[in-house]
């Protein structure tokens, strides 16, 4: 009874004067890890260059896009084994080998592989019922992917629908360093995949500027997992983004002004055009720390 | 008295906790319900950011986009926080190169070649809120491409 009186009586102060807006010229109060802006336009462009960025990862979904666009061929020997599965014990090792999965799953999805796809699905309901993730792979999903099987785009948008609700239940339960490893080892994955493509097969000069490319990601990726390891547990994983960053920092960049076209379609392109410069010893360095990343964290 | 200073901030502190963890739960399914229909015909990527944010807040994400990709950016607003936000786009030596202000909040766009941009979100405050309190609600950062 005494509990109630005083929560009645907080929130009568809350909703009374501990919530007021501020006067214009004062800041917002808005919530932890938001900037306020302010009504006046200038003052507000000030905060936008002070305000704290919120760091996103290339998704697996479309990173697999972007290679089948390359026009390579599907080669399964660069997949995960789906028995792999009952190797995992670490939270750790399982969320970034759930990332890792979903990164199989795409990549067989866009090139048409569906007799793969069920087994990853499979692997994924495993993966996501020992990290509390059961409300998102569920029976249902599955039975979803059963009957779509051979619709490209259905199984498209249940991986989408699963990624990003994954990434956004473990953020809501305070779970971000466990998200931070489901994004690293999607993206790991995927850059192994290409890598080895790259390395392996004929060589293909559109796929190897894709893999170039990935130096935006890979220093997104190595600040979030910075940010991520406030304890140390992710020191391991952390030393060799950060090994990787730097073989993809070192890469050359050429950089034009920014400028604006139309196409046949009337979509209007924006932003510099930059071109990054790869050699071909800078592509095997990068292709042999993804490898072995991906055998320390991933096999 | 101290005690009963400490309960009160607790209790304050446990309440606003409950109300943003509610409004989180709701985002996901207004984004799934109001957001995501608004891609069409475009294929999420998967990248899909919802938060909460208060009249006169702003949040920017770092997203790579890749070159030769035909994108849709969506950014969906529940009706709570208005219709006056808007998000714009700049390169991350901060050229701008898109202001939704005062047109719509989803844009289809291609980039020159594969690069970073910091897509901001903002909420301005309403001239017609007459409740004294800050309005919040959900904001989806929703990316489509073309697969």
């Amino acid at each position: 009874m005494r509990i109630t009186s005083i929560l009645s009586i907080v929130l009568s102060l809350y909703l009374l004067g501990g919530c007021s807006p501020p006067k214009q010229g004062e800041e917002a109060d808005g919530p932890a890890g938001y900037d306020s802006s302010l009504l006046d336009e200038e003052v507000m462009e000030k905060y936008e260059k002070a305000r704290q960025v919120f760091i996103t990862i290339p998704s697996p979904i479309e990173t697999s896009s972007l290679l089948q666009k390359t026009g390579v061929q599907f080669n399964a020997e660069y997949l995960k084994n789906a028995d792999d599965v009952s190797k995992y014990e670490t939270t750790g090792e399982k969320a970034v080998n759930l990332g890792a999965f979903i990164a199989n799953l795409s990549y067989c999805n866009v090139f048409g592989q569906q007799d793969h796809s069920l087994s990853y699905f499979n692997v994924l309901r495993i993966l996501g019922d020992e990290l509390d993730l059961t409300s998102i792979f569920t029976s249902k999903v599955v039975q979803r992917v059963e009957d779509n099987i051979n619709d490209q785009d259905s199984i498209l948008n249940i991986i989408s629908e699963a990624y990003w609700t994954a990434k956004s239940n473990l953020e809501e339960n305070e779970r971000q360093q466990v998200a931070a490893y489901v994004l690293a080892g999607g993206w790991i994955e995927g850059l192994y995949i290409a890598s080895q493509i790259a390395t392996n097969d004929k060589a293909n000069e559109l796929l190897e500027g894709r893999i170039a490319e990935q130096k935006y990601a890979a220093r997104n990726m190595n600040e979030l997992i910075r940010l991520q390891n406030t304890d140390g547990a992710m020191d391991e994983l952390a030393r060799e983004i950060t090994e990787l960053n730097e073989l993809f920092q070192a890469l050359e960049e050429q950089r034009e002004p920014v400028t604006y076209s139309m196409d046949k379609k009337g979509i209007i392109s924006v932003g510099k055009n930059i071109t990054i410069v790869m050699t071909e010893s800078q592509l095997q360095g990068i292709t042999n720390k993804v490898k072995s990343i991906r055998q320390k964290f991933m096999s | 008295m101290k005690n009963l200073a400490t309960i009160l901030k607790v209790s304050a502190f446990l309440m606003i906790m409950m109300g943003s963890l509610e409004l989180e739960a709701q985002c996901k399914y207004f984004t799934q319900r109001k957001c995501l229909p608004q891609l069409a015909p475009y294929q999420n990527n998967g990248q899909i950011n919802t938060t909460v944010l208060f009249e006169g807040d702003s949040a920017t994400l770092r997203m790579t986009f890749f070159s030769e990709q035909e994108y849709r950016m969506v950014v969906c607003p529940h009706t709570s926080l208005g219709d006056s936000v808007y998000f714009k786009i700049r390169d991350l030596d901060n050229e701008l190169l898109y202001n939704s202000k005062g047109k719509t909040n989803t844009w289809d766009f291609k980039v020159n070649s594969t690069q970073d941009l910091n897509v901001s979100v903002i909420v301005p405050r309403q001239a017609n809120n007459m409740t004294g309190l800050p309005q919040s609600g959900c904001v989806s950062v929703i990316l489509g491409f073309k697969p």
